[in-house]
Parts: structure tokens; C-alpha cells; sequence
């Protein structure tokens, strides 16, 4: 119900723009194709393998953020199952790390005397190590942080060993704006900036450097990465599958099904959307308590114009909440007015998929900023708590042989953007 | 057990002592498995005593550095964070976990730690 007359409603509902108001998304973008879409991309097993080929293996992937990387020598492990050799290959192991001039570097983790694994941090464990040296449990072949190979034992029992050939195996890596991502692709076929560029020069004065991350949460779950994607890309869903955590903060009477206030599709997969909050909601206590102190992770309210935030809101909708950036192939950024959120899906099988969600806030100065941040937090936590029970069940329903299409409306544009780019790049 | 030789909070928080052994924890995994196994009225009579004091609470604490509280403010900063553990509970789900959601047990939470610093007179 709205909270205001019907002339206040009236004049609030003229300052949405069009496209969540009237007039549909597909009126910008005339020559997508609207109709259904098969779903066999979400369940065939010879396609995922073409996605491995063609997109896994030959695209810049995030891993990590330069704050995981504080001091030379620090380091992380990461497995990525979507990039194993075959099929039925074990999956391989990379080092990201800071080496000793302070660049940032991946390896496989692959020594190169008989291939074993160097560093065994289970990657489970997601901390950050700090070695001098990576040395080998099996032989005790000692690799420098660059890499290269420092010391071998009883080198001299070789056969013309040359040591500055057999370094750690690298792979590609770059970072943007704290991003780091990897390329295991040996002649990346263009560079990281030109993968992601429309979401670089949209969010290039974003503060991203000076955010930290403040809550990470990771399930594997048995759903196809693509679908998994999509619960989190659109608002269809939210008034239905947030209904305990966010009963009333994004779906009021202005904008009841949670529309989009602008959409943006781009080049090789890329999209953002943009989101509002209610402005019938009225938090509750110490959400409003929360929110006086500027911290909420959706903080229209909070009159906070987002100066600080520049790149934000692309086309200053009121009511603004935070944007999606789908940043292709498997990644969500979404930045808001104090931070950002995001996602990473890794998959491991066609209907296996490795989710890791986070939020981060600006670097607290004061102890009480970790209090106002830790609502969010939680909240946001035990969103993704609804968000996640629906995969498995989509997957089940889609590999039921009881459906042939899906039929998406214009609000889910990004999930069709998504379905289309992968489509194109299988068969191209 | 807390005497008054041995008090966990600030004298000016006593009225909050009886909760500086159980609801101060250090991580928010512990936090969120402690929140999920209290009944909702356990919840409730936390967030009753302890959100009237929060504007004292973090002026108490914000006389710190992040990087150096000494223990019993740093005690009323984890009980801050329980607070905000338990809000959407006891606000918006009225049950202790939220209701329709992912296996509790399969959804790993891995955070890193609070970022504050202990210091010990």
C-alpha cells in the first residue's frame, strides 16, 4: 500500500523514467530477438564442453582482489575446474601472488621437475599465505616469486639441466582497478581493458581501491553457471523469493515487480541494469538507525547524492539502489553508494557451479562504521540465502524434459543477453 | 562467570554484562550459528537491551582507534556486530534463520575477520 495521497503518488511516479514507468527495455535495443530460448544450453553436456573451449579458456577470468595481496610474497591459491584440459581431466591449481618487486603474478601450480602441486593450500581455505620462496613438498625444487627456478637439490645429478627453463608455467594477469584477472589462453586474442570496456569506463572513477571486503559466502550448488547467473540479473524475482528479507524495500506500489530503472546491453556479453528502492518503505528500527549513519548497502534514503561514487546510476534515476554489472563471462559487479557487492560463478560441471557472493564497504575509519556496515551484511547474507535455494530447483525443472523453451519478459533482458552471447560464441 | 572484580564490559555498560560471555564472538560464522539455535524470545530480549544503547555503545567505542581497542571495548563492538547478527531476525524474518532458504550447512560462510585490533594494556 502507498504511504502517500494520490497527488504525491502521481507526481512520484512521473520522475521515474520511462523504461520502468511505460515504455518497454526492448523499445531500446529494436534487434534483439525476443522470443523463447531452448534450453539446452542450460543442460547439454557437449555444449558446456564448447563453452570451456571457446569462452573459459580463452577469456580474462576474475580471481581476486589486489587487497588479498597486501606484501611481496603473499599469495592465494585458486582452483578452476572450467578450464581443466578434457573433460574428464582433474581440474588445475593456479598461484596468484605478489612477487618480491611487488607485481602481481599467476602461475599453474604445477612444479616442473614431475608435475606435482607446490603450494598445497587447500584452496578451501581461502586465506592469504606469505612464502619467500614456493618450495616443492615432493623434491624440494625451490621457485621464486617471479617464478623462476631458484634452486634445484643435487642439480648436479641432471642431464644439461637448464633451470631458466623450467620456471612455474605463467598465465596471463592483469588488474583493473584492483581486479585481478587471469587469461590461460597463450596469446590472449585481446587485452583485459578492451574485454571489459564498457563496465571500465563506466565505473573508471568508481573507489574501488579504497573498499575492502567485509563478507564473503560460497555454496556449490547443482545448477548450470548460466542459470545461476541469472537469479541475480533481473528483479522478477525479488518480490517473490525476498519476500521474508526484503518484503517491501524494492517492490512498492510505484514500481510493484521490481523493474529495472535503465538497462544497458553491450558488446560480447557485457550488460548492467539498474534497480530503486521503494520510496513507500519505511525501515524498520535499526535499519533507519543504520541508515542515519549513511551505511546501508542500498542507501537511497539516506540523501547521499553519490558524488563520492561516480559511475553509479548512469542515468540518474531517482530512487536510486545500486546497478548489476554483468561483466562476462561469469562475474557480477554491483556497486552502490558505499560499496559494492558482487558474485563469481565457477563452473564445474553443466549442472555444477561454484558460487562465491560478497559485499564490500569503504575501508572503515572508526569502530562503529564495522557495526552500521554489519547490517547489510547480514541482510545481504541471508538474501543470497533465498536467492541460492531456487538453483537447484531450476536445474531439476530444466534437465525434466518437461519444458523446450523459456520465455523471458522484458525486465529479464539481462538473462537474454547472457543466453544469446554464449549461444553466439559456442556456434561462431 | 563475570564478578565484580572481573567484569568483561566498561563499568558504564553493567546493564549489559549478562550478555559479554555468550553473545561476544569473534567471527560471524560463530555469530550466525549462535543466532540460529536461540529461540525468537532469546533474540528479542538481546535486541531490546542492547539497541537503546547503541548510540552510547558506539560513542563509547569510537573514542578508539580501529586499530587498537582495548578488550572490553572491543567486547562492545562484537556486541554490536551480534546486534546487527540479529536484527533482520528479531525485525523482518520473526524467526530465528530466515525461513525458505539455502541448507544452513552447505552455505560456507568466509569472511574474513572483523577488521579491528585487540590491544592488551
Amino acid at each position: 500500500m502507498s504511504n502517500h495521497s494520490t497527488e504525491a503518488f502521481e507526481a512520484l511516479k512521473q520522475r521515474l523514467p520511462d523504461w520502468a514507468n511505460r515504455r518497454p527495455i526492448a523499445e531500446r535495443y529494436p534487434d534483439m530477438d525476443y522470443g523463447p530460448l531452448p534450453v539446452t544450453p542450460y543442460i547439454c553436456e557437449e555444449f558446456f564442453e564448447q563453452e570451456r573451449a571457446k569462452i573459459f579458456k580463452k577469456m580474462w577470468l576474475y580471481v581476486g582482489r589486489v587487497e588479498r595481496l597486501p606484501k611481496a610474497g603473499d599469495y592465494f591459491t585458486q582452483v578452476i575446474e572450467a578450464v581443466r584440459v578434457n573433460k574428464n581431466s582433474t581440474s588445475p591449481s593456479f598461484i596468484i601472488c605478489r612477487d618480491n618487486n611487488g607485481e602481481i603474478r599467476a602461475f599453474y601450480n604445477t612444479c616442473q621437475h614431475r608435475g606435482t602441486t607446490v603450494c598445497w593450500n587447500n584452496h578451501e581455505t581461502w586465506d592469504t599465505a606469505n612464502r619467500k620462496y614456493f618450495t616443492c613438498r615432493f623434491h624440494g625444487w625451490v621457485y621464486n616469486t617471479d617464478g623462476s627456478l631458484r634452486s634445484v637439490p643435487d642439480e648436479k645429478l641432471f642431464f644439461n639441466l637448464d633451470k631458466t627453463t623450467r620456471g612455474l608455467k605463467p598465465v596471463h594477469c592483469a588488474v583493473w582497478k584492483d581486479f585481478i584477472f587471469i587469461n590461460v589462453d597463450p596469446s590472449p586474442r585481446q587485452t583485459l581493458l578492451e574485454q571489459i570496456k564498457p563496465h571500465a569506463e563506466q565505473l573508471k572513477d568508481f573507489p574501488f581501491e579504497r573498499i575492502r571486503r567485509r563478507g564473503i559466502w560460497t555454496a556449490t550448488v547443482n545448477v548450470n553457471w548460466k542459470a545461476a547467473i541469472d537469479a541475480f540479473q533481473e528483479g522478477y524475482h525479488v518480490g517473490t523469493v525476498h519476500a521474508a528479507t526484503l518484503p517491501e524495500a524494492f517492490c512498492g506500489s510505484l514500481n510493484p515487480y521490481c523493474r529495472p530503472t535503465s538497462a544497458r546491453i553491450f558488446p560480447q556479453g557485457n550488460r548492467s541494469v539498474t534497480f530503486m528502492v521503494s520510496p513507500d518503505f519505511t525501515p524498520p528500527a535499526v535499519e533507519n538507525w543504520v541508515r542515519r549513519r549513511g551505511a546501508s548497502w542500498y542507501a537511497a534514503a539516506s540523501g547521499d547524492s553519490g558524488s563520492e561514487f561516480p559511475g553509479v546510476n548512469p542515468d540518474n534515476d531517482p530512487f536510486y539502489a545500486f546497478d548489476v554489472h554483468g561483466v562476462f563471462p561469469n562475474l557480477l559487479v554491483d556497486p552502490f553508494i558505499g560499496g559494492f557487492y558482487g558474485h563469481e560463478f565457477w563452473p564445474i560441471s553443466v549442472n555444477k557451479t561454484r558460487w562465491i557472493g560478497s559485499i564490500n564497504f569503504l575501508a572503515p575509519q572508526k569502530p562503529s562504521d564495522l557495526i552500521a556496515n554489519e547490517h547489510g551484511k547480514t541482510l545481504l547474507r541471508d538474501a543470497f540465502r533465498e536467492d541460492t535455494v531456487t538453483l537447484e530447483a531450476t536445474q531439476v525443472g530444466l534437465e525434466s524434459g518437461a519444458i523446450e523453451t523459456a520465455v523471458l519478459c522484458d525486465m529479464e533482458i539481462a538473462p537474454r543477453h547472457l543466453y544469446n552471447s554464449v549461444v553466439a560464441l559456442v556456434n561462431g | 562467570m563475570s564478578t565484580a572484580a572481573t567484569t568483561l564490559l566498561p563499568p558504564e555498560f553493567a546493564d549489559l554484562e549478562r550478555y559479554a560471555n555468550d553473545w561476544v564472538l569473534d567471527t560471524e560464522q560463530a555469530r550466525n550459528q549462535f543466532r540460529v539455535r536461540q529461540p525468537l524470545a532469546a533474540l528479542d530480549d538481546f535486541y531490546h537491551a542492547i539497541f537503546p544503547r547503541m548510540d552510547a555503545l558506539c560513542e563509547y567505542i569510537d573514542r578508539y582507534s580501529i586499530d587498537g581497542l582495548p578488550r572490553p571495548a572491543a567486547r562492545l563492538l562484537q556486541l554490536g556486530l551480534m546486534l546487527m547478527e540479529v536484527v533482520p531476525a528479531v525485525e523482518i524474518y520473526r524467526a530465528p534463520d530466515v525461513p525458505n532458504a539455502f541448507e544452513f550447512q552447505r552455505f560456507k560462510i568466509i569472511s574474513p575477520a572483523d577488521p579491528f585490533t585487540i590491544i592488551d594494556p
